[in-house]
């Protein structure tokens, strides 16, 4: 990998793609801690991986999925008991058809 | 009665003869929290009504069916705020769940109610479990027990320092990177990271998925025992729990030599390594060899890129699991915004603290388009080349000893403002998640300032049992473990 350059355009990408936000006067103490974390990832460089497997799983044993049969699940009730804005046992959220 | 020195066995011990009743205990225990709190700030929250309601019902059933109790009845238990628990506030330590009151309990709460215990209270942690020194909650820093100046570790600080300082008999933490070990460390405690898939994650708050692991934080071997025993198995809700099945992991914890091969690292692996830390590993190396059991050098020559993969691999995945916090369905949400997006933007903005947000950047970069191969993928293939150091090393030894940290508790605040420097200080525990071993952490001594140091015993996939008899080997014959007695607060 060549080495990456931290710049805000990148940032502002990053917080765009993850629907988040920092304050712009955060901006500098950001991009210098994640342009230092990046600068020492950088060290996997050294090793050569072409033949190597990723490993993605903690584990590598069969996963069994359990049968497909209807269970009880959540109440409505309960499902929206911790939303921001219910309304008639639904998630209320800002309009979004113009 | 003195409850600040008890363990699950011994509280097990007193119900039994009768000398004490579980609300008397669950009592004792929520009023030394109240008292403590203010000082160590373990607790988000303290559990009074219904605990005490549960403690009478088992006093009732222990009454009616003396001969037929279960394994943790009436053990009043405090775990980490990362498993949602029914009807009690759960926070994983972020103000974007700072007033979520889940519907329903993790698999880890229902054993541990099942078994019979009564969950009085959650404890403090690093927002979503990410940090290691418990200076990330939304709740404020824990303090050490040892040096109320200095950090218990992270994430699970509040559970290590509140088992240390007698708040709780037990806890049960969750360990990605080393948060169940490193905190036990820094707190004179015994703390065993399971392997991955040995105990269900199904309500345990994920951060990230093939590496979070739930595990016993416990003041000695033989409460460990007990814990895993009591949460460990399949569980048709968590597809990667594995149906291996439960050893009864007390019948193993007669620590015997004869069952224990030990690997040890070159020495020069531990440059740059405190050398008190490095002086307790080295006498609990000489221990072993005094007992006669064999010692092997054997090499894992990659671990030295594990703190490079984890935080492409672990951050990627947690920008993936954090998606969900969008002020929709539940948690916070931002009282000022124009339009959806917005609401999505501020909500995220406001509720999460710097070091998720850190994380999440950082994750979201490893998985974006250009960039997938180069760093999500390249990281996922260092993992396998650690775990093959690993599978290795196990082909010739059962046990790898290794320092849990590179030094002992930091001072609160000494690390908070250059992430980089923290997350080198999860060096030694980071391979093992990667790999997904069980490992323990156990007391090493102190150094001349009185603080605790560890030592990690590591294993083979699925051989806790294994492990927890070596830990009490180690336990019985070391003179390293009686550091909690110092503990008067």
């Amino acid at each position: 990998m060549s080495k990456i350059v931290v710049d805000d355009k990148l940032i502002e990408h990053l917080l765009n793609l993850s629907m988040l936000g920092i304050e712009r006067s955060e901006y500098d103490r950001f991009r210098t801690q994640i342009q230092r974390i990046l600068d020492y990832i950088g060290m996997l460089d050294e090793l050569k991986t072409d033949d190597v497997s990723p490993m993605f799983g903690g584990i590598e044993c069969p996963q069994f999925l359990r049968m497909d049969i209807t269970q009880e699940c959540l109440a409505r009730t309960s499902a929206v008991q911790n939303a921001p804005s219910e309304k008639e046992g639904l998630f209320e959220i800002p309009k979004v058809i113009e | 009665m003195d409850i600040s020195k008890l363990g699950i066995f011994e509280i097990k011990s007193l119900l039994l003869k009768r000398e004490v009743s579980c609300t008397e205990l669950v009592k004792a225990y929520i009023e030394r929290a109240e008292r403590l709190n203010g000082i160590l700030n373990c607790f988000i929250t303290i559990n009074r009504e219904s605990a005490l309601i549960e403690a009478k019902q088992t006093d009732e059933i222990i009454q009616k069916n003396p001969d037929g109790i279960r394994p943790l009845d009436g053990l009043p238990i405090a775990i980490k705020d990362i498993f949602v628990t029914r009807n009690i506030r759960t926070t994983c330590g972020s103000k974007i769940l700072g007033n979520f009151v889940p519907p329903f309990d993790a698999t880890v709460v229902r054993r541990l109610r099942d078994a019979g215990a009564i969950i009085f209270g959650k404890l403090n942690m690093d927002e979503f479990a990410m940090g290691s020194s418990n200076e990330n909650s939304y709740f404020g820093p824990v303090k050490n027990p040892f040096d109320l100046s200095r950090s218990p570790g992270g994430s699970s600080g509040g559970s290590a320092a509140a088992v240390a300082a007698g708040l709780t008999p037990a806890s049960v933490g969750t360990d990605t990177g080393g948060s169940i070990r490193q905190p036990a460390a820094f707190c004179g405690i015994v703390g065993m990271k399971p392997s991955y898939g040995r105990i269900s994650r199904y309500g345990m708050i994920a951060f990230s998925s093939s590496l979070d692991q739930a595990g016993p934080m416990c003041r000695n071997v033989r409460d460990c025992a007990i814990l895993l025993e009591s949460i460990a198995g399949n569980d048709p809700k968590d597809s990667t729990t594995m149906s291996t099945p439960v050893p009864h992991y007390t019948e193993w914890i007669v620590g015997d030599p004869s069952e224990i091969t030990v690997g040890i690292l070159r020495p020069d692996t531990y440059e740059g390594v405190n050398p008190e830390v490095l002086s307790a590993y080295q006498n609990v190396v000489n221990l072993f060899a005094k007992h006669n059991i064999p010692i092997t050098e054997i090499e894992l020559p990659h671990i030295k890129y594990a703190v490079a993969v984890y935080y492409l691999i672990a951050t990627s995945e947690a920008s993936s699991n954090l998606a969900r916090y969008d002020g929709v369905r539940y948690g916070f949400r931002s009282g000022e915004f124009g339009n959806l997006r917005e609401m999505y933007i501020k909500t995220r903005m406001e509720g999460f603290g710097d070091e998720v947000k850190r994380r999440i950047i950082l994750g979201t970069f490893a998985l974006s388009s250009g960039y997938y191969d180069a760093f999500f993928r390249k990281a996922s293939q260092v993992r396998r080349l650690i775990a093959n150091d690993f599978y290795k090393a196990f082909s010739k030894v059962n046990t790898i000893i290794m320092p849990v940290t590179p030094d002992v508790a930091f001072r609160l605040g000494e690390k908070v403002s250059d992430p980089l420097s923290m997350y080198l200080s999860d060096i030694f525990t980071i391979p093992v998640n990667l790999a997904g071993l069980p490992a323990i952490s156990m007391p090493a001594g102190r150094n001349r300032e009185g603080l605790p140091i560890g030592v990690q015993f590591i294993g083979k996939p699925f051989d806790e049992h294994t492990l927890l008899n070596t830990a009490a080997f180690y336990e019985r014959e070391s003179m390293c473990m009686n550091i909690l007695n110092e503990v008067n607060l």
